[in-house]
């Protein structure tokens, strides 16, 4: 009880902080970027994100990150627009938005699909924000007892998780794990200072930029392979209004937004754990509990309020792991974490301690920020579904410029901008063999980190690497690994006898 | 005789690429000071992705092939777009950003199916903008020519 009424008061020192001028103008800025992102196809969050990244530099580190913590629960809000309105979701998270939202939409009823969505993302943010509040300082300090093999067992852990959950194949993010955890070693090597796989560049002594590695693997190839669509297919559909649902809807839906707002946070605190998956374990949820089932792909609203609400609580409760222990659960909050990094700032469980100001001003920029995109996704929702209609190629040279700007400004040079290029060429055939860009990123972001409480976990240990083992906590996590490893390995085996049997 | 696929390709690319880098690796210290050195973890990491690139090599065969390399029109927009990025990148040192950024601009809408005219008026405009907000306003220091633009 002590402890809730000191993070409360904690709060209200946030929300002077993030009251601010700047940090509201900048809180602002990133929403309605956010936003931007969210409803423009060709661009997800982490291209976004590290986009704007560069941006920050010169800004202060609460500033900053309240921007950029804006721009990832901004597209959210953004990818749902399109979701509804063209069937063509702005992001990952939204593909099971356009199942229901587009149905709605033909149906006339684009508003309430819109409204649904933005009040269930709206009361999924602020439950996920409560959570971070009441949970995260005592997290933070159970996270001070973990030591070099805990850190190690989270992030495998996380990685693993990833792939296990997302892609089509878990070989194939295994492979682009390790290639993500190589691509960290190039460089110095923290404790000796040993250059290692730098070829005789010298702009490869400090290694290799993870923004300038996002922003190829993500935007230039995601661009590259949309050049030859067509995305000319947005249709105008016809002026937006009647943002509530009927009376007879309000039940079923106030529902789905409490079980959505669970699934949501629960999966946001699991490391690897992304916001699509969170979505389509909501979707799977509602068809199972839903009365009547074969609603189900003809605008069930049951369907748009869940998921929507789930990735969006997922995208605040995964501030959680970021905050506490310094673990990204995504390539968008990965990007985040690096955030941090460069503006000096150290997440984990003394982040609390040592920057109490920062914690709670941007904990309270996220209620702010999430007022802010009610009213943008609301009342506004008309003129985002103008910004829709602008011609893809006169858009996608824009964003490709504004990229290689991005890429440019981060030791301004064009060194950064060639090593973009060439990510992107990397991330294109990548996309085509299906590995998975995600673990790519994740794993790079966390290489260091991982290389280094190995190589400490392993010059304290007596038992070479069984001390991963007989600690408690990293045993109860590496044991956790190896159950989801083996899960994963059962169900694709059965997955692939099932269809071998049905072409026999 | 089994057809190469692309997904074999890859595998073996990967396959000689990790091979490599772990020989490589061996060439950093291995133990330093009675710790792991710098060459432990990526020589152990490459081994450890070379054994998973075998398994991907040996699906692989079991595999159909994976149409990857884009073909007719779509080859032809990503080459002339990514030609048009290389450009930008070869002449933003001398002629400055906003000479290349319109070049590069121009290109691409002009690509799009815009009038040449249409398309450098189009590029000028974005190009001066993004100058104005990145260079003026946020302090990019981006590439400028000798008339300082």
């Amino acid at each position: 009880m002590e402890e809730a009424i000191n993070s409360l008061g904690h709060l209200m020192e946030g929300f002077v902080i993030a009251g601010s001028g700047m940090n509201l103008l900048f809180c602002f800025i990133g929403v309605t970027i956010g936003m931007l992102v969210g409803v423009l196809p060709g661009i997800g969050p982490v291209a976004g994100t590290a986009l704007l990244i560069p941006i920050t530099y010169n800004l202060e580190p609460t500033t900053a990150i309240i921007m950029l913590s804006g721009i990832f629960y901004g597209c959210m809000y953004g990818g749902t627009i399109t979701s509804v309105l063209i069937n063509v979701p702005g992001e990952a998270a939204s593909v099971i938005t356009c199942i229901e939202g587009n149905q709605l939409a033909k149906q006339g009823r684009a508003g309430v699909a819109l409204g649904v969505a933005g009040i269930g993302s709206f009361f999924g943010g602020i439950m996920a924000i409560l959570a971070l509040i009441f949970v995260g300082p005592p997290l933070a300090r159970f996270a001070l007892q973990f030591g070099p093999p805990e850190y190690f067992a989270l992030m495998i852990f996380g990685l693993i998780m990833l792939n296990a959950l997302v892609g089509k194949s878990l070989l194939k993010g295994m492979i682009a794990t390790g290639i993500g955890l190589f691509l960290a070693m190039v460089g110095q090597e923290p404790v000796s200072g040993v250059v290692r796989f730098h070829f005789g560049f010298a702009e490869l002594i400090d290694g290799f930029d993870f923004v300038v590695i996002a922003m190829g693997l993500f935007g230039i190839s995601e661009i590259l392979g949309s050049i030859g669509q067509d995305m000319s297919q947005m249709k105008n559909q016809g002026k937006i209004s009647g943002f509530f649902p009927r009376r007879e809807e309000w039940g079923v839906t106030i529902k789905s937004i409490f079980r959505g707002t669970g699934i949501g946070m629960f999966l946001g605190l699991i490391p690897g754990a992304s916001a699509v998956i969170a979505s389509i374990i909501s979707y799977s949820v509602e068809q199972k509990v839903a009365k009547d089932p074969s609603r189900f792909g003809k605008g069930a609203i049951e369907g748009i309020a869940g998921p929507e609400t789930a990735n969006n609580a997922h995208a605040g409760a995964a501030m959680i792991p970021l905050f506490t222990l310094g673990i990204p659960s995504s390539a968008t909050v990965a990007l985040l974490l690096g955030a941090f990094i460069m503006h000096g700032l150290t997440p984990g469980p003394a982040l609390f301690q040592k920057n109490p100001e920062f914690v709670w001003g941007v904990i309270a920029s996220m209620f702010i920020g999430n007022i802010i995109l009610l009213i943008f996704n609301l009342p506004m929702a008309n003129l985002w579904a103008k910004v829709v209609l602008v011609p893809y190629r006169l858009l996608y040279p824009t964003i490709l410029i504004i990229t290689m700007i991005g890429a440019y400004s981060i030791t301004n040079s064009l060194w950064d901008v060639i090593v973009m290029l060439a990510f992107g060429i990397i991330g294109y055939v990548m996309k085509k063999l299906e590995f998975p860009l995600a673990a790519i990123t994740l794993s790079f972001v966390l290489g260091n980190q991982i290389e280094l409480t190995f190589l400490q976990s392993l010059s304290a240990s007596q038992n070479g690497l069984l001390i991963f083992f007989t600690r408690p906590i990293s045993g109860i996590v590496m044991a956790a690994c190896f159950a989801m490893l083996a899960f994963s390995l059962y169900t694709r085996m059965k997955k692939h006898y099932y269809i071998a049997e049905s072409e026999d | 005789m089994k057809k190469i696929t692309t997904p074999l390709v890859s595998g073996v690319l990967l396959l000689v690429l990790f091979g490599y880098f772990a020989y490589k690796s061996l060439s950093y210290p291995y133990i330093a000071f009675g710790r792991p050195g710098a060459g432990f973890f990526p020589f152990w990491l490459c081994i450890f992705i070379l054994a998973l690139t075998i398994i991907y090599i040996y699906e692989a065969f079991k595999e159909a092939d994976i149409d990857i390399l884009p073909k007719g029109k779509e080859l032809r927009d990503i080459l002339y777009v990514f030609g048009a990025m290389l450009l930008f990148v070869i002449l933003a040192d001398f002629t400055g950003f906003n000479v290349a950024s319109t070049l590069f601009l121009a290109m691409l809408f002009f690509h799009g199916g815009y009038k040449w005219y249409t398309s450098i008026a189009m590029g000028a405009a974005i190009s001066i903008c993004l100058f104005a907000l990145f260079a003026l306003t946020l302090g990019v220091a981006l590439p400028v020519n000798d008339f300082g633009f």
